[in-house]
């Protein structure tokens, strides 16, 4: 089976003497908020396995996140990125939301593990070169637990979309805190720092 | 066997034992955490990352099959604890799957001495055009 047949919508040149499709991303894309060269410093996942490059857009509640996705990527196979990159991409685009809101209230991003993924559906893989842009919307956010619905696509191709279910590990911060609720000899001003 | 097509066996996992019956695969796979991926996830904390089993459970069948496959949907999937790969290298795999004209539905566990880390179900696309 070749490559091609795995991906049914038509491929992405145009064909000659047509004008290029027009670039779908907002104004705001361009200048984004992350930029690859200092995305590590927002995400807990590093270099080979940060399937995130760009943070476009982020506000409370819904954010924007790329990938370019480069032939040496770990999850690249047959020129196309796979389907569990796909959903890695998917899952850090969240991680990269709450690493820089975090970072916004210099706070120290927490690690967040996948607990569950619910209706995912794959409607076609990412070939490389192209962008994969993901958008998160935080459906609930618990103490530990983030729910999020995720679409991802790139130019004018729907990817993915999907439920995911993220577990945060507690913060260490927060600890403290709740130890100095039931525990009096704690000092209470441990709590702040 | 053919590797070409497999993104993760042989490099991520390797297959220690395996046994067959009507509709389902019983594996025994070994992680190999010196793969450059646990560099990345975590540094100095290495955690299979959730998508990985999705991907070990694909190549897992494709070879059994012999057919590419393509996952189409992940109905519902559970991942209970962090698996450590240094703590536990010796996962047991169960996939149970059933064909639906060109889909192939599965349901899959990964578990760890008795203990169950996680539950996967989806279905994976079987025949392409």
């Amino acid at each position: 089976m070749s490559t091609t047949a795995l991906f049914s919508s038509p491929g992405t040149e145009p064909a000659a003497g047509l004008p290029t499709a027009p670039c779908l991303l907002p104004a705001w894309a361009a200048r984004p908020l992350v930029i690859a060269a200092e995305v590590e410093a927002y995400i807990p996942q590093q270099y080979p396995f940060a399937l995130v490059d760009t943070l476009y857009h982020c506000q409370p509640g819904e954010a924007w996140a790329g990938l370019r996705v480069s032939p040496d990527n770990l999850l690249v196979q047959n020129g196309y990125l796979s389907e569990a990159g796909i959903l890695e991409s998917m899952a850090q685009a969240v991680a990269l939301k709450a690493g820089y809101e975090a970072q916004d209230q210099a706070a120290s991003p927490r690690v967040g593990f996948i607990a569950a993924l619910k209706q995912v559906h794959l409607h076609a893989l990412v070939p490389v070169g192209a962008t994969l842009v993901t958008h998160v919307r935080i459906v609930l956010q618990a103490l530990d637990v983030l729910v999020v619905r995720t679409t991802s696509g790139y130019d004018t191709t729907l990817v993915a979309d999907g439920e995911m279910r993220l577990f945060l590990e507690p913060e260490p911060a927060l600890d403290v805190a709740i130890k100095a609720l039931f525990h009096a000899d704690v000092p209470a001003d441990h709590a702040h720092c | 066997m053919r590797t070409a097509n497999h993104l993760l066996l042989g490099s991520f996992f390797t297959v220690a034992t395996q046994a067959y019956e009507p509709n389902r695969l019983q594996l025994q796979v070994q992680i190999n955490a010196h793969h450059a991926l646990f560099k990345g996830h975590f540094p100095g904390r290495p955690v299979v990352p959730g998508v990985c089993v999705l991907a070990m459970i694909k190549d897992v069948l494709q070879q059994h099959l012999a057919k590419d496959l393509l996952l189409r949907t992940c109905t519902s999937s559970k991942f209970l604890r962090p698996i450590d790969p240094l703590l536990m290298p010796n996962l047991d795999l169960r996939i149970d799957y059933t064909r639906r004209e060109f889909l192939l539905d599965f349901v899959a566990s990964v578990q760890h001495q008795q203990q169950v880390l996680c539950r996967v179900a989806g279905c994976f696309q079987t025949d392409f055009l």
